[in-house]
């Protein structure tokens, strides 16, 4: 019998809801809530332990919870480590695929956990591990364990692992060549193709072509002295503390700041960015937001007026489609002041 | 055109005091069958050597296949290449099917080819399933013979071979017939018109490298059409450059999937119009002179849709895609059927150097480097030590990964880019490439 240890947050171990997220991590024997199903699940595995830690502690403190797990793990034996599954939770997500990362690249076991597609945590980790594609809420829990219980068994009995939508995971960046039935040779494919796109008929591409759209460039602004101007920022430029907890990475939210008067100070605002050195934007935030710049052209009478308040978000392993939403609902927001042209600051 | 081929199935090769084709055995004079095939001693130390479907055999370095053919009415099997130039793609041919005749060498090269004829390489190739007549030779001229070399006298010889060996069956009775039959004059009855555009083995500026039409290097030929006929009865031979895992051989040009399927299909779901063979330019100006002429000859024929190959990668998808894109500019709907090269730990992304909206159909045969471990086979035909030695494009004397291609047991580690016939993009290949 194969020895399996799952993770889970301390919501689905039982210690608490949101108010318990900063717990740290613990270890238990055997099973507690989602385990006890998974293990039902299992045919030739047994989950040995199960690792319980807050939402909260492991994000905010990624370094000591990840060094605890480790002392967990360190004197145990196991063949399989699984996580979650997280649904569209961001941290618990996230923290899933940290912890499944860190076990397989020290334990060189496998590692597998299950997330809702649009879950940040799907794009910072799927390069690296087995994500399977899970519902978007606790209500698809029996349905995401028995897809996580299916493909444990194939990991536990080194089946060997299919191509992405075959077995249901994300893939992984990876395009290898896989033999077909004997009789679907090159020639007869690329003829049921022609047909079927001659008759106007859907068709599949072998090799999906994955484009993006080209972004326009904006016809200039005729008149600068009347022109009314923004600023927006994805270098993660925020007030000291987060208070709208934007992620360091794979944000789902912007927040708006009040455009001070003259300049933004060194110690008010820091960059919550997880993709660069702060030293430069924690010592000058105006790198980001260069507003006494700014507030000089508009005394030269260089610009007509600025917008009051600046939009700020992180850039980094942000997916596309959550860059697009967010992307509108700030062009919203502008429209509404007859916004004309923005400063768009990246990292 | 109408072309009749006799085909003559082939159960077992052997060798023996005449050289005769009874019962489905073909039996072998070695002297004979070697003189036939090196009649101005070009090549030396030439051996002949049979491998089946399923023995424990390796064969490197592979030069080039051809089919053993005849024609009972004198002309010779290759037209402008072994004998006159004379039409190609009407009349009767006869053909030893179940096998093929290998030129392989001692040096390898970025053209020549590795193949297990059992073990994992098995399934990755159409010519494992053949039982495959080789001879192995060196040129008598050494200077010739090794690294990037044109390898005419095996070229030669390899077509030679397969004209003495067909000669066993000029005046016996084929067992089954394949009629490959489209006039020209025939009316389309509505159905949608296709044409085949067919990217040859074409970037070498020096002579000598390229495939040959009619006897004629192709390099800067402006792309032409011609019938399916021509083709399948021999006036399109391989040449001795593009990298052996995707290159087309002639036996390939003798047998190509994708026109007999599309002759299949003709006067019932298609319409089949032609093929235009298209060259890979090596200047902006003449990829623009191919495109040009590949699209207006297809709008000309008034075609619907295309299906356009590409064996190859890099500096030949500018040609598969622009062209496609002029095409679908015109009205006229592509697939492309190509490899990819998704590199050797498979995050080579994206798999194509040039990607564009408007190619939204692609049949993906291979992938150019997929990491292949072939364990030691009993025999080799050919020459192991060139694995290491020689420059083949998918091996390597070490690697911090996969260590040296070639390990001491014989056993090797290579890249699909240097296993023969893994690409089959004219259409052999039943692999395609998926997300992991």
């Amino acid at each position: 019998m194969k020895k399996v240890i799952m993770y889970i947050n301390q919501f689905y171990g039982g210690i608490g809801g949101e108010e318990k997220a900063g717990a740290a991590p613990i270890i238990v024997e055997g099973m507690v809530g989602p385990s006890v199903e998974l293990n039902k699940m299992l045919q030739n595995g047994q989950i040995t332990h199960t690792i319980i830690c807050g939402d909260d502690y492991m994000n905010e403190h990624e370094k000591e919870a990840i060094e605890a797990i480790d002392g967990f793990l360190e004197n145990l034996e196991f063949q399989l480590f699984v996580a979650g599954p997280a649904f569209f939770a961001g941290r618990y997500g996230v923290n899933c695929g940290r912890i499944c990362k860190f076990v397989q690249e020290k334990y060189q076991a496998p590692t597998v956990t299950s997330m809702y597609e649009e879950a940040p945590g799907v794009n910072m980790y799927c390069s690296d591990i087995y994500i399977l594609r899970g519902g978007h809420s606790g209500a698809s829990m029996r349905k995401d364990l028995r897809k996580l219980g299916d493909f444990s068994n194939k990991l536990l009995n080194e089946e060997p692992i299919l191509w992405a939508d075959e077995e249901g995971y994300f893939p992984r960046g990876i395009r290898s060549q896989v033999i077909l039935p004997a009789e679907q040779t090159a020639d007869k494919r690329a003829i049921a193709m022609l047909l079927k796109k001659l008759k106007g008929e859907s068709f599949e591409s072998e090799l999906p072509i994955e484009l993006l759209e080209p972004v326009p460039i904006p016809l200039a602004i005729e008149d600068t002295a009347k022109a009314r101007i923004a600023f927006v920022c994805t270098g993660g430029i925020v007030p000291i503390g987060n208070p709208d907890r934007i992620s360091s990475a794979g944000a789902v939210r912007f927040a708006a700041y009040p455009l001070p008067e003259d300049e933004l100070k060194a110690g008010e605002w820091e960059s919550i960015h997880g993709g660069y050195d702060h030293k430069y934007a924690n010592s000058d935030p105006m790198v980001f937001v260069p507003v006494d710049a700014m507030r000089r052209l508009e005394r030269e009478g260089e610009i007509g007026y600025l917008h009051p308040q600046f939009y700020s978000t992180t850039g980094n392993l942000t997916n596309l489609k959550d860059a697009r939403r967010m992307a509108n609902e700030i062009a919203e927001l502008l429209k509404k002041d007859q916004i004309q042209a923005v400063v768009l600051t990246s990292a | 055109m109408k072309l009749e081929i006799g085909n003559f199935q082939v159960s077992n090769v052997v060798f023996g005091e005449k050289t005769y084709f009874e019962k489905g055995v073909l039996t072998i004079n070695e002297n004979e069958a070697i003189a036939a095939l090196n009649p101005e001693g070009k090549l030396k130390n030439v051996k002949l050597h049979i491998a089946r479907p399923g023995e424990r055999v390796r064969i490197l370095p592979i030069k080039e296949i051809v089919e053993a053919r005849v024609r009972p009415d004198g002309r010779a099997v290759f037209s402008g290449e072994t004998g006159p130039t004379k039409e190609a793609g009407n009349g009767v041919l006869h053909a030893l099917k179940g096998m093929s005749v290998m030129a392989v060498g001692k040096y390898g090269g970025w053209e020549e080819g590795i193949l297990d004829m059992s073990g994992p390489g098995e399934e990755l190739s159409h010519y494992s399933q053949l039982i495959n007549v080789c001879f192995t030779a060196e040129d008598a001229d050494p200077a010739v013979d090794q690294g990037q070399h044109q390898n005419i006298n095996f070229r030669k010889g390899a077509k030679l071979l397969g004209e003495y060996l067909g000669k066993t069956v000029e005046k016996l009775e084929p067992a089954e017939w394949e009629v490959f039959h489209i006039d020209e004059w025939e009316e389309d009855k509505g159905l949608p018109r296709v044409a085949l555009v067919l990217q040859l083995n074409s970037f070498y500026e020096t002579p000598g490298f390229d495939d040959t039409f009619y006897g004629v290097d192709v390099m800067y030929m402006i792309p032409p059409l011609v019938h399916p006929n021509e083709i399948l009865d021999g006036a399109l031979c391989s040449g001795s450059i593009c990298i052996s895992g995707f290159r087309a051989f002639t036996y390939d040009y003798q047998n190509l999937p994708l026109i007999k399927s599309l002759c299949a299909e003709h006067g019932k779901t298609l319409h089949f119009v032609g093929v235009i063979m298209s060259m890979i330019g090596q200047t902006l100006e003449r990829k623009e002179r191919g495109i040009i002429r590949v699209a207006e000859t297809a709008a000309m024929l008034r075609c619907d849709g295309v299906i356009f190959t590409e064996p190859g990668v890099s500096n030949a998808d500018i040609d598969l895609f622009n062209g496609i894109i002029r095409l679908e500019e015109k009205g006229i709907k592509c697939v492309a059927v190509t490899d990819e090269d998704t590199g050797r730990n498979g995050r080579n992304n994206p798999s194509k150097v040039m990607l564009d909206g408007m190619v939204d159909a692609i049949v993906s045969t291979s992938n150019t480097a997929q990491i292949l471990e072939l364990p030691a086979m009993d025999r080799i035909i050919g020459d192991l030590d060139s694995v290491i030695r020689d420059p083949y494009p998918g091996t390597w004397s070490d690697n911090p990964v996969y260590g040296p291609s070639l390990r001491a047991d014989g056993s090797i580690i290579i890249d699909s880019s240097c296993y023969l016939g893994n690409g089959g993009v004219t259409g052999w290949s039943n692999k395609t490439c998926k997300n992991f």
